[in-house]
């Protein structure tokens, strides 16, 4: 197995998120990728998935503790957690700030239990909701021996009750909690298309000294909404916010999250992290 | 920004209405009823909440891509993958209540979806169907083979063709499935595997394709038929002689004497389609 282990030489890794082509792509061109983020998920559901850490070293991301949500993970995803945790020895839990199960609808449903999704949902933009977050956050940081960092939702729709945007959501749960950012720039560039503000303006505005990770993955124009799109390349437009992060902020992580599919062609990918290592050594 | 609504309230519904997708559609046609469930009807983007539901879906057949990654690839292209899934979702609901959730499984609903949902006056939906058709049959042709299921070997070289008689029964050599098209899937795979494929170009035709292993060789053919041979290929049963498959053939639309239906089978012999065995009855 292998381990992530600081190197001042390269304060900054470079890593692609798990999926069909990390595998065959690393063996092309080993010198390029740092590590694999594994999501928790995939190995729940195929214990044969963190096999890759044999290769490479591997970082958890989760999306299955609710952090804004009001219905608790249960004990036992919380052990699985832990157990992973431990047996990678990763540097940190990436968490969704989103919730992704929920309390039923009403008495007839009740006896069925939560309400479990399979995807995280973004949640209301709300004092509430970031005063929820604190609070579980709280809880769940007591179960770790690692840090739990959060990442921003990308936004669809408007989340009814919702009192700010998201740049003002992220500031108020960081402004109650002492967590670090992961920034997901195609999700922030993903809300901002759908809720129409300037990424490049609203992105300093974050806080930016609290970023431990970044993610950047395509995204997709459809139906009149953009969508979260790990089957293809990052545009332009984020890896201009990428830059425009990197003038003020220095990330221990950037994943590639290229992780849907094998769609990605290596040249692209070769490219976009040359590119952004001349960033981080500029 | 909304009005104050108890955020555990807001997730409990939004969470209601993702995970299953008849509710969602009753909302949707009936916006009111979310007053009685404590909202008010224009305070939730239902159309939003729709597609996003169909993000989710998409997500859940990510492991079917390895299969159908042309399909995939296209659904992208036409920008119908958020319109697909949403429409689908109901039904890929009932499947996994159904316990049916494997990858095969999966295929199975979409490509059974895809054909009804489909309007046939829209050439990306054509296209759209005629690809999950090229790629489920390319997959189960595969499939046959290396579970060793190619049926009757074809003819050895130098072996002579089989007797082109009436009471001659034609037998598919090795495995054959026939599809019509409207758009050739090797086209769009050529312009699928671009960077920036162009589609708009392409207009629909009639394409008849026979996917073809022999059994011999190491790959599957794809050959593009004439309707005659078509015709005759989709009529042969490995039972009935040349003669017998004149009358079917002909209720179908191929109505041809003796002579040239003999001629025509001959044809799809020597290319090696088909082995003509001698049949055991005379037939008139």
């Amino acid at each position: 197995m292998k381990y992530l282990e600081p190197d001042a030489s390269r304060p900054t890794w470079i890593g692609l998120a798990n999926g069909p082509a990390v595998r065959g792509f690393h063996q092309r061109h080993p010198e390029l990728v740092d590590y694999v983020e594994i999501p928790f998920e995939q190995i729940r559901h195929d214990a044969g998935a963190g096999a890759v850490q044999e290769t490479l070293p591997a970082i958890l991301h989760c999306a299955s503790m609710s952090v804004a949500g009001f219905v608790a993970p249960t004990e036992t995803t919380l052990a699985a957690i832990g157990r992973e945790v431990e047996r990678m020895r990763t540097p940190w839990i990436g968490e969704h700030l989103a919730f992704i199960s929920a309390d039923p609808l009403g008495s007839s449903e009740e006896a069925a239990g939560p309400t479990a999704l399979t995807y995280t949902v973004c949640p209301q933009l709300s004092e509430d909701t970031a005063q929820r977050v604190a609070e579980n956050l709280a809880a769940l940081q007591a179960r770790f021996p690692v840090p739990i960092i959060l990442e921003n939702s990308p936004q669809y729709f408007e989340v009814p009750g919702s009192t700010m945007p998201m740049v003002e959501f992220i500031g108020e749960v960081f402004s109650r909690c002492s967590a670090g950012l992961l920034l997901d720039l195609t999700h922030f560039q993903i809300s901002a298309i759908n809720m129409g503000f300037d990424a490049a303006e609203a992105v300093v505005r974050l806080p930016l000294d609290r970023v431990v990770e970044i993610h950047v993955s395509g995204l997709t124009v459809q139906s009149g909404v953009a969508w979260d799109d790990h089957a293809s390349a990052a545009p332009d437009e984020v890896l201009a916010l990428l830059g425009r992060v990197l003038e003020r902020a220095r990330p221990r992580a950037i994943t590639f999250e290229y992780n849907w599919s094998t769609s990605v062609p290596d040249a692209v990918v070769v490219r976009q992290i040359t590119r952004v290592r001349e960033l981080l050594a500029s | 920004m909304s009005r104050h609504v108890d955020a555990r309230r807001v997730h409990a519904l939004m969470a209601a209405g993702l995970a299953n997708p008849e509710l969602l559609a009753r909302w949707r046609r009936e916006p009111a009823l979310l007053s009685a469930l404590g909202l008010s009807p224009g305070a939730m983007d239902l159309d939003r909440l729709w597609k996003f539901a169909g993000l989710s879906e998409k997500i859940r057949y990510n492991p079917c891509r390895n299969d159908l990654p042309l399909t995939f690839r296209l659904l992208s292209k036409l920008g119908l993958e958020i319109e697909v899934f949403a429409s689908y979702a109901p039904r890929a609901a009932e499947l996994r209540k159904a316990g049916k959730n494997s990858v095969e499984d999966k295929i199975q609903g979409l490509f059974e979806f895809l054909a009804g949902w489909a309007e046939r006056d829209r050439p990306a939906h054509v296209m759209l169907c005629d690809m999950i058709r090229h790629e489920t049959t390319v997959a189960a042709m595969r499939a046959r083979a290396a579970g060793g299921d190619l049926g009757l070997p074809g003819r050895a070289p130098g072996e002579p063709a089989g007797k082109a008689a009436p009471g001659a029964v034609p037998v598919i050599a090795g495995a054959l499935t026939l599809q019509r098209m409207a758009f050739d899937p090797r086209v769009l795979a050529e312009r699928l595997r671009q960077q920036a494929p162009r589609l708009d170009d392409l207009e629909p035709g009639e394409l008849r394709l026979g996917y073809w292993w022999n059994g011999d060789a190491p790959a599957l053919h794809i050959l593009e038929l004439d309707e005659l041979g078509f015709c005759l290929l989709s009529a042969v049963d490995g039972a009935s002689s040349v003669a017998e498959l004149a009358a079917p053939l002909a209720r179908a639309g191929t109505a041809l004497p003796l002579a040239p239906l003999l001629g025509a089978f001959a044809d799809l012999a020597e290319l090696g389609l088909i082995v003509l065995q001698p049949g055991s009855r005379v037939s008139a």
